[in-house]
């Protein structure tokens, strides 16, 4: 197995640059998930390190062998990636077996390797069914299987769970995670989804414009978010405005007391980081509507200079429309100059 | 071609222009084409609404021979007419032929649009207060009345280029004076020069049946497909009026092909018969073949790399679809005639010309079999160590296989119905079953060309039936891409 490195990579889709000077890295045995909205060139980004776009400067490495370096590329046949594109992709003319072997040298030892994938992914069964007779859950598994049979140096899995539903996506996360973590494969991973993000991955890179904008693990990118976009990309984000005195601290709408002057900024608050307390002598919120999720709940707030926020609780919930109450912000405080 | 073809006429040319005999060959061309696409307009869409929106009886009846007269070439229809009455002739009874002959052109994708409307739009109307008659003015006849001129067009081109028909029928539009001329004087000039014309009005048809096609709506998702309105009594009447259309193009034509051939009997030449019929085969394959092989490589440039030059290539091929069969026989028989003298008067400069007239079917079923198999199948196996080379022979091949099959064997049927072309290139002696028709017809000797119609109609209509059957494979794979 090996790191991947990508240094200054640019690509350009006629004028339009898709991919601005891009770097990042992807540590040996690792799981990296770039997250970023669609048309942010996510994709563009996977396409070129499995060589179907030739960028047009920059280097990829795989270790220390170059795969792309700016006019001349590795085909992609000859990068060993394992791909897993959005919808599977599986050969629909193949059976399962003959999908999993397909980029196997074929040979005795090339049963013995289908035979461990098939086990890996638990579908011995299904071995001699065409893609059409399995579900969606299960055409995924083959394709993951099929893009680790060859023993790639790294899989790269193109939003890999945006086709299945909600529940089938939770449980497939767990077990991709663990068989990506058995092979010790590295992989990156592109998603527009921050939940995916944010479950599956060793360290998480958000993207914008065509730059990673960000390199940690989940709870460091999720906590310290280097920008406003940043923050409001890897979770639910209340951005609201504050003032930053000359010794530093800062005020907010939630805070006691306005500073005469100041910095003028905005803060980047998360819901379940704002504290209700009820039976206050002096509330400063008015409960305006109440979001139930079931497990939490969203409770609305509005301040007494008409700002609002909203607060995660966990429920049960006590609270009424109307209610006046006390809201204290209790996490970090990221201060966001205005630009 | 062309060109060298009517060399010798640059001065002859306006001469014959102002000839008053051309000038009739030329109104009488386009104003069969024009009643045959009105004609053709009206039937099509008239069959298409009874049997897709109305309640009328025994519809799923209707719909499966709905395709069929396209399978029968419209001068066998002519010739069991002949056959009924020898004294028919002239513009209206040709008109008539080929409205049966070529609504489908216009009812098929009518109906198929039809069937695309969401059913949510026409209940929307509905609760905006529109009658059923309203919607079907106001909102379906807007969606659909592109591919039903589309559909007529197709019909005027086929009137343009039909030999057969008006020649039985004796009516002068080009295609039979263009042959008249060509074997009664060997004026290869002039007869090239109406060639000429003939291809410059089909030319102008193909372009505007171009533009039509071009202005497609999308549709969107197929939810609930259109409503079935319940016309009460009428019903029997949409039931006896798509009851005598059929009846006059497949019933009739096909209740006087076999009594005509029991007629003949026990004198039937059968050897003959199967010698005429293994010759028509065996040209109408060697043909499929040349086409198929030609437009591989360009349908693979095109869905593969899009590269320009193949764009530009199967643009051009496609306007072959507008050569009439007079015109690429008289071509090739003056190419023939001075620069192949080893191919001319054998079955390949025929085949050849097979392959011409009909290559623009085998590009479309290459190119779209091509086009359903997706990009990212060739990446997939590209990042599994596959080069392209093995990518196709893997993977685009073995799926596109089925696809392309069935488009070698609709210009294999096709070629197989093929007349004038086959009547001025087939080597002496060298008898197919139209030909055969042909011949026997001019000298009116209709029973014993009754054997050759039906030997020609049922092997024509085979494969016709099996291009329609739903493909189970294929219908699979859809279901599987759209399920993921």
């Amino acid at each position: 197995m090996t790191d991947i490195k990508i240094d200054n990579l640019t690509v350009n889709f006629g004028q339009t640059k898709v991919l601005d000077e891009l770097s990042l890295f992807v540590p040996s045995q690792s799981l990296v998930a770039v997250l970023g909205p669609s048309g942010c060139g996510k994709s563009t980004l996977l396409r070129a390190i499995a060589g179907f776009v030739a960028p047009k400067s920059g280097t990829i490495r795989f270790g220390s062998t170059l795969m792309s370096v700016s006019s001349v590329q590795v085909p992609p046949e000859r990068r060993n990636v394992g791909y897993v594109p959005q919808e599977g992709a599986l050969f629909p003319h193949l059976s399962v077996r003959k999908n999993v072997g397909f980029g196997l040298v074929r040979g005795k030892d090339s049963e013995k390797r289908i035979n461990e994938m098939l086990n890996l992914v638990g579908l011995e069964d299904l071995a001699d069914r065409l893609p059409h007779q399995l579900s969606g859950g299960q055409q995924f598994r083959v394709a993951i299987a099929r893009a680790l049979a060859p023993a790639p140096n790294v899989m790269l899995l193109d939003e890999p769970f945006s086709a299945l539903d909600a529940q089938l996506r939770e449980e497939l996360r767990q077990e991709i995670k663990r068989i990506l973590k058995e092979t010790k494969t590295t992989t990156l991973l592109v998603t527009h989804d921050r939940e995916e993000a944010l479950v599956m991955a060793d360290l998480v890179a958000p993207m914008k414009n065509g730059k990673i904008v960000q390199l940690g693990s989940p709870q460091e990118v999720y906590n310290n978010p280097v920008g406003l976009e940043t923050a409001v990309s890897t979770g639910d984000a209340l951005v609201v405005p504050a003032i930053k005195t000359k010794s530093g601290k800062v005020y907010t709408p939630l805070s006691s007391k306005k500073p005469e002057n100041g910095q003028v900024g905005s803060v980047i608050i998360r819901p379940e980081e704002i504290e209700i307390i009820l039976n206050k002598q002096t509330p400063n919120a008015r409960v305006f509507e109440i979001e139930y999720f079931g497990h939490d709940a969203l409770i609305h707030l509005e301040l007494p200079d008409a700002t609002k926020v909203s607060a995660r609780v966990a429920a049960p919930v006590a609270l009424k429309i109307g209610d006046k109450v006390t809201a204290r912000q209790k996490g970090p405080i990221r201060f966001f100059e205005k630009v | 071609m062309l060109i060298r073809a009517s060399e010798n006429g640059s001065g002859e040319f306006l001469k014959l222009l102002s000839r008053p005999k051309t000038l009739s060959t030329l109104t009488t061309s386009l104003a069969l084409a024009l009643v045959v696409a009105l004609g053709a307009l009206f039937l099509g869409v008239s069959i298409a609404l009874i049997l897709g929106k109305t309640n009328t009886p025994f519809r799923k009846i209707f719909l499966v021979v709905m395709p069929l007269p396209l399978a029968i070439p419209s001068y066998v229809i002519a010739y069991s007419y002949l056959v009924l009455n020898p004294y028919l002739n002239g513009f209206w009874i040709s008109a008539l032929i080929l409205i049966l002959a070529t609504f489908p052109f216009v009812a098929i994708p009518t109906y198929a649009l039809l069937r695309r409307i969401n059913l949510n739009q026409e209940e929307v109307a509905r609760t905006l207060g529109f009658t059923p008659f309203a919607v079907i003015t106001k909102v379906i006849w807007p969606q659909v009345r592109v591919a039903s001129f589309a559909g007529a067009l197709l019909s005027a081109l086929y009137a343009l280029s039909e030999f057969g028909t008006v020649a039985f029928m004796r009516l002068d539009t080009f295609t039979r004076v263009i042959y008249t001329t060509y074997r009664a004087t060997f004026d290869r000039s002039s007869a090239a020069s109406l060639g000429l014309m003939l291809l410059a009005v089909s030319l102008f048809v193909v372009f505007l049946e171009r533009r039509f096609r071009g202005a497609n709506i999308p549709s969107t998702a197929i939810s609930k497909t259109g409503g079935i309105l319940k016309i009460g009594r009428w019903r029997w009447l949409t039931l006896t009026f798509v009851f005598a259309v059929y009846f006059a193009t497949l019933a009739l034509p096909g209740f006087l092909l076999i009594s005509r051939t029991f007629q003949v009997g026990t004198s039937i030449d059968w050897p003959n018969l199967f010698i005429k019929t293994g010759n028509t085969a065996l040209v109408a394959f060697v043909g499929a073949t040349i086409a198929l092989l030609l437009a591989l490589p360009i349908g693979i440039l095109n869905a593969r790399f899009r590269s320009r030059f193949a764009k530009f290539i199967e643009k051009g091929l496609y306007v072959t679809h507008a050569l009439p069969g007079v015109v690429v026989g008289l071509a090739l028989v003056a190419l023939g005639a001075k620069y192949l003298p080893a191919l001319y008067q054998t079955i390949y400069l025929l085949a050849f010309a097979y392959a011409l007239l009909f290559i623009a079917n085998s590009l479309g079923s290459v190119r779209s079999s091509l086009e359903k198999i997706p990009q990212r199948l060739d990446e997939v196996s590209r990042s599994l160590g596959q080069t392209f080379g093995q990518t196709f022979k893997r993977v685009i091949l073995p799926i596109a296989t089925p696809g392309i099959l069935s488009g070698w064997l609709l210009v294999f049927v096709t070629a197989m119905k093929e007349l004038p072309a086959t009547l001025m290139l087939k080597p002496t002696g060298f008898e197919t079953l139209s030909t055969s028709l042909w011949t026997a017809t001019s000298i009116s000797q209709f029973a014993q060309a009754a054997p050759f119609a039906l030997a020609l109609v049922l092997i024509a209509s085979l494969p016709s039936y099996l291009l329609n059957r739903p493909n189970l494979a294929e219908k699979e794979m859809l279901r599987e891409n759209s399920a993921i």
